[in-house]
């Protein structure tokens, strides 16, 4: 038992570094997903809002820019700001960061080959199961056996 | 010492459970009852040693053991005694003791309400939940012991991680694990049905209550999380599709899947082995999530610690209990076909599509949250799959099931015709068309697809209604069983529940604002004025606690006071103050000052309309299940003559379902046991 | 109603297994392989590094990263503020040692007082032959940078070879610019 503890003390400081690492700033400083940020209209502030929502924060466990507190994005969410300040488009901003982070920075993945299989999938999995009913119902149909069942008497517990 | 007495109730528990897995098994089939009857004893005997082992985690907690690793690592000296209960199950290591604990509470409930169960049935479902006892407890015990001691003790802990110090955590994972653990009832009732080759109505309709219940619970659980993360986290979001998140979403679809196909196959006996499939796989989802949570391939905010190692077991723990039952399924479960002349539209059918509805929906979850690792694995790249992917998809899966959700409880079994249902149900769509258009013209500037999202509530909510009306004036003699108002309760919480979201996600204003004291933000049709910030001291940490009045107009409705806290451990939380109200909750929360006197403030403040109706909604659908489940019909079920025979007789496999009958209870279909009743017939 | 049993195994029956299977085994390839779910791999892979602008920290010269271009070198991020990075200086200080040692460049990245930089090169040592100033983090973002330490191997084509996410071992440098220099 003594070892396995000890184990897991050793295994526990492992993870803490990499933690450490990667998500840096959420034990170091205090900064904080709140960021005033002066917008010229109700649009503008709108429109950052759901961008931020679609991006990664990628010092993160999981969280969009506008929930995060790392440094990085707070650095990420004032560049949004000022590429949206410079009239860049949503796509614009979103091309950018795609093409220093790769496409692991925004939520929404796009369709190309390789995510075939995942916007693809589901739609398969519903034809395949409303395929399978209707050749069950199709089935029931042909072997004849028509309906002997006759109409159940309705009952007070029936519904 | 009391560690240790931990330690050796844990090994007598993990003994009894591997007793209780093989003796009344093997008794089962030699037709044993002394071997069976060990089944009970066997299953309160882990209720015991399991429960006692809790306890005393938990008296270590109270007592702050520091020598125990666990509790060394989780509680402090200054932490306040409430959270030293929720500190139990705060770690990996005790959430498992937490599962284990819940599992036997779970098999001592079915021992003792399974009288009426035939003991062949009843011997193999207690063993094979004590079989996936002992999995659970081996697991804990040898890869996360929470007894393990720290040599030399430390003198005061590490604490509980600050988001943790909360009452959400107090009671969110044990509603949530009863709602997993619970989905193992059903799960065994499956595989013992498996094991005996008979798959017929009794089975479900004894699986029923149980897995109503499991349900209601995982309800709750989740909505609890929701609830938890929205008014803690800081963010005003209640769902963020997070992989963790999403585990618990999983086995909740199958479940409720499963609520609609064991109603089919307990009243018509069709669908059997899809009942069987999705009985098998609502637990099977509960164990991949916390595989999921545990094994560190995904990435959350919500997931413990991760380690490889004790992921690999999970996974084997997983590859055996469902690959099992599933090459079982495949062996028999397909055997047990029956094919129903259910006519194209009839309830059948619409269920069926509900089904196949709810586990596209289910698949389209999974395969989202599993697709990144599918990337990785195969290489085709590193991908994030988040809320604006789910968001989509998940809602052009759910507006169909919802658009038909009134239509079942006016569509007849077997065979009936679309055009009358529809016109049954044509008042209650003039009257969500009226209320969808009153709404909007109170509020002209919603926005389009909000619109179109309260008209579908409404459909729902008035279609139930609709249901409820017809039966009040229709019925004769007992116009409400239990079993209708439970459907009626659920429905309309999915109503609100709809509502809720649509009403949120679309009207929700968000303002970050750098504030000093005086000044003030609109946010919705409310004030945000800022008064000042101030020190204070709290039992672990140290605060800014800020004071905003919230107006409507000129009337000063509450003083908000958000925190920012620096916890002893290290972290700093941010503790937002909401007024909660059903029409909108005012969220305030407090970032960072801004200049050096610390007098101007970042802050964020929220609007979030109508988001109280998303959790409510959820409660009454749990509560929709609870009323379900106490359905006298089902809690008492009375053999017939029939079934009584080729019970004893042992021969018949899956043949004629008896169907119910006895003094209270009749699914409507004399006939079917007039004709029907050789045991020889196919 | 007819009810039939169906006295045979259906085919369709053993699907769920297989699905499940499969599941299984990517869940193993996933848990099985070093891959950390955090770690982002570089779209520069493969690619021209981008080119940056800027001062140097200790000299205070202009810098332009295209000079660099025709032989291969390491750009390692770090600033004073990483912990890892001290944890890595070591390794970086023996490596640029060794006689056949290639450049290694030291962007000093979101570095908010200069001279914390200069006084912890200077207690640590610098291994650098040029120490690029990124204080607002503009740079990195341009590389792709989410975290500190990050070191990109640099061919002298100026295409990145490799990137590495976290503090760099001696056998991990020495084995990939063995690689650098076999692309040559």
């Amino acid at each position: 038992m003594r070892n396995s503890a000890d184990k897991f003390v050793r295994l526990r400081f492992a993870l803490l570094f990499i933690q450490l690492f990667l998500c840096l700033t959420f034990f170091a400083s205090s900064s904080w997903a709140i960021d005033p940020l002066p917008f010229k209209n109700r649009e503008e502030e709108v429109r950052f809002q759901k961008l931020a929502a679609e991006l990664r924060c990628l010092q993160c466990q999981n969280q969009n820019l506008a929930d995060s507190d790392a440094g990085l994005a707070r650095d990420l969410r004032n560049l949004v700001f000022e590429q949206m300040q410079s009239g860049k488009s949503d796509s614009d901003i979103k091309a950018f960061l795609i093409q220093r982070y790769g496409d692991f920075v925004i939520y929404d993945p796009p369709v190309n080959a390789e995510t075939a299989p995942l916007w693809l999938s589901p739609f398969f999995a519903f034809a395949v199961l409303i395929g399978a009913l209707l050749y069950r119902a199709k089935r029931s149909k042909d072997t004849g056996t028509g309906s002997t069942y006759p109409d159940p008497k309705p009952h007070k517990e029936d519904w | 010492m009391m560690p240790e007495l931990g330690q050796v109730c844990l090994l007598l528990a993990l003994l009894l459970a591997g007793i209780t897995s093989i003796v009344p098994m093997i008794g089962s089939y030699t037709e044993n009852r002394r071997m069976m009857q060990v089944a009970s004893f066997g299953i309160s005997g882990q209720f015991v040693f399991t429960g006692f082992a809790f306890v005393l985690l938990t008296y270590a907690f109270l007592v702050q053991d520091f020598s125990v690793l666990n509790v060394a690592n989780n509680s402090n000296s200054e932490l306040p005694i409430g959270y030293r209960f929720s500190a139990v199950w705060g770690s990996h290591e005790g959430s498992l003791m937490l599962w284990a604990f819940v599992h036997t509470i779970w098999g001592l409930a079915l021992a003792l309400f399974s009288a009426s169960l035939p003991d062949k049935l009843r011997a193999r479902v207690l063993s094979v939940m004590s079989m996936i006892g002992f999995g659970f407890l081996s697991f804990m015990i040898f890869t996360s012991n929470p007894f393990d001691r720290m040599v030399p003790p430390n003198l005061d802990g590490n604490d509980l991680n600050p988001l943790l110090q909360d009452f959400g955590l107090i009671i969110h994972p044990p509603m949530l694990y009863m709602g997993y653990v619970g989905s193992a009832v059903p799960f065994a009732f499956a595989i013992a049905a498996l094991l005996e080759n008979r798959v017929d109505q009794s089975w479900v309709r004894y699986c029923r209550p149980w897995t109503n219940i499991a349900w209601a619970f995982l309800t709750v659980g989740i909505a609890l999380g929701s609830w938890w993360a929205y008014y803690e986290l800081g963010w005003g979001g209640w769902w963020f599709w997070d992989p963790v998140e999403n585990a618990s979403f999983l086995p909740w679809l199958v479940g409720a899947a499963l609520i609609h196909a064991q109603a089919v196959t307990e009243k018509r006996g069709t669908f059997r082995g899809w009942t069987l499939l999705l009985s098998i796989a609502m637990f099977s989802l509960s164990l991949l999530g916390t595989f999921l949570v545990r094994s560190g391939v995904i990435t959350s905010v919500h997931s413990f610690a991760s380690d490889p190692e004790r992921g690999l077991f999970i996974l084997v723990f997983l590859g055996i209990v469902t690959g099992g039952a599933l090459l079982l399924f495949a062996l028999r479960g397909s055997r047990v076909r029956v094919l129903s002349s259910a006519g194209l539209m009839s309830r059948e059918t619409l269920l069926l599509v509900n089904n196949i509805l709810l586990i596209s929906s289910c698949a389209l979850v999974m395969i989202g949250t599993l697709f990144p690792l599918l990337a990785e694995a195969l290489n085709l790249g590193k991908y994030s799959v988040g809320a604006p992917w789910f968001g989509k998809m998940f809602a052009l899966f759910s507006i169909p099931l919802l658009l038909l959700v009134p239509l079942g409880a006016f569509c007849r079994w077997n065979q009936d015709q679309l055009g009358r249902v529809l016109t049954q149900l044509l008042p209650a769509a003039g009257l969500a068309v009226f209320a969808t258009g009153f709404t909007w013209l109170m509020a002209r500037e919603m926005p389009i697809r909000v619109v179109l999202g309260l008209l579908v509530a409404f459909w729902v909510i008035a279609g139930t209604c609709a249901f409820l009306w017809r039966r009040w004036k229709v019925a004769s003699g007992k116009r409400y069983t239990l079993e209708m108002l439970g459907m009626a309760s659920a429905h309309l919480g999915l109503g609100l529940w709809l509502a809720g979201v649509v009403l949120v996600e679309g009207l929700s204003v968000e303002r970050d604002v750098r504030l000093t004291p005086g000044e003030q933000v609109e946010v919705g049709p409310y004030t945000v004025k800022m008064l000042g910030v101030a020190h204070r001291s709290g039992a672990n940490f140290e605060a800014d606690r800020g004071r905003f009045e919230i107006y409507r107009g000129t009337e000063l409705i509450t003083e908000l006071n958000p925190e920012k806290r620096k916890y002893r451990r290290g972290e700093v939380m941010t503790e937002a103050d909401i007024r909660p109200h059903i029409f909108g909750d005012v969220y305030v929360a407090l970032g960072e000052p801004l200049d050096d006197k610390g007098e101007a403030w970042g802050v964020r403040a929220y609007h979030k309309p109508f988001i109280r109706l998303i959790w409510l909604g959820a409660l009454l659908m749990a509560f929709g299940g609870v009323l379900a489940a106490a359905e006298r019909r089902l809690r008492t079920p009375v053999l017939t003559q029939q079934e009584k025979l080729s019970q004893d007789s042992g021969k018949n496999s899956g043949q004629i379902p008896g169907a119910p009958s006895g003094s209270d209870s009749n699914s409507g279909v004399p006939a079917l046991n007039a004709t029907l009743n050789s045991p020889g017939n196919a | 109603m007819n009810l039939r049993d169906a006295k045979t195994i259906r085919w369709w029956a053993i699907i769920p297994f297989l699905l499940f299977a499969y599941l299984c085994v990517i869940l193993y390839l996933n848990l099985k392989s070093d891959n950390d779910p955090k770690s982002v791999p570089s779209p520069f892979l493969g690619k021209s590094i981008p080119t940056f602008v800027t001062t140097d920290l200790l000299t205070g010269a202009a810098f332009d990263s295209a000079s660099l271009k025709g032989e291969p070198y390491i750009l390692n991020v770090w600033g004073s503020w990483c912990p890892e990075c001290a944890r890595e200086h070591p390794v970086l200080n023996q490596y640029a040692a060794t006689p056949s040692a290639i450049a290694i460049i030291g962007l000093d990245h979101k570095e908010v007082d200069p001279n914390d930089g200069k006084v912890w090169l200077s207690r640590l040592g610098n291994p650098y032959r040029f120490v690029p100033v990124d204080p607002d983090g503009r740079i990195g973002i341009d590389l792709g940078v989410y975290g500190a330490p990050e070191s990109y191997f640099v061919d002298a084509e100026g295409i990145v070879r490799y990137k590495h996410i976290g503090a760099l071992s001696l056998a991990t440098i020495n084995q990939k610019v063995a690689e650098l220099n076999r692309e040559k």
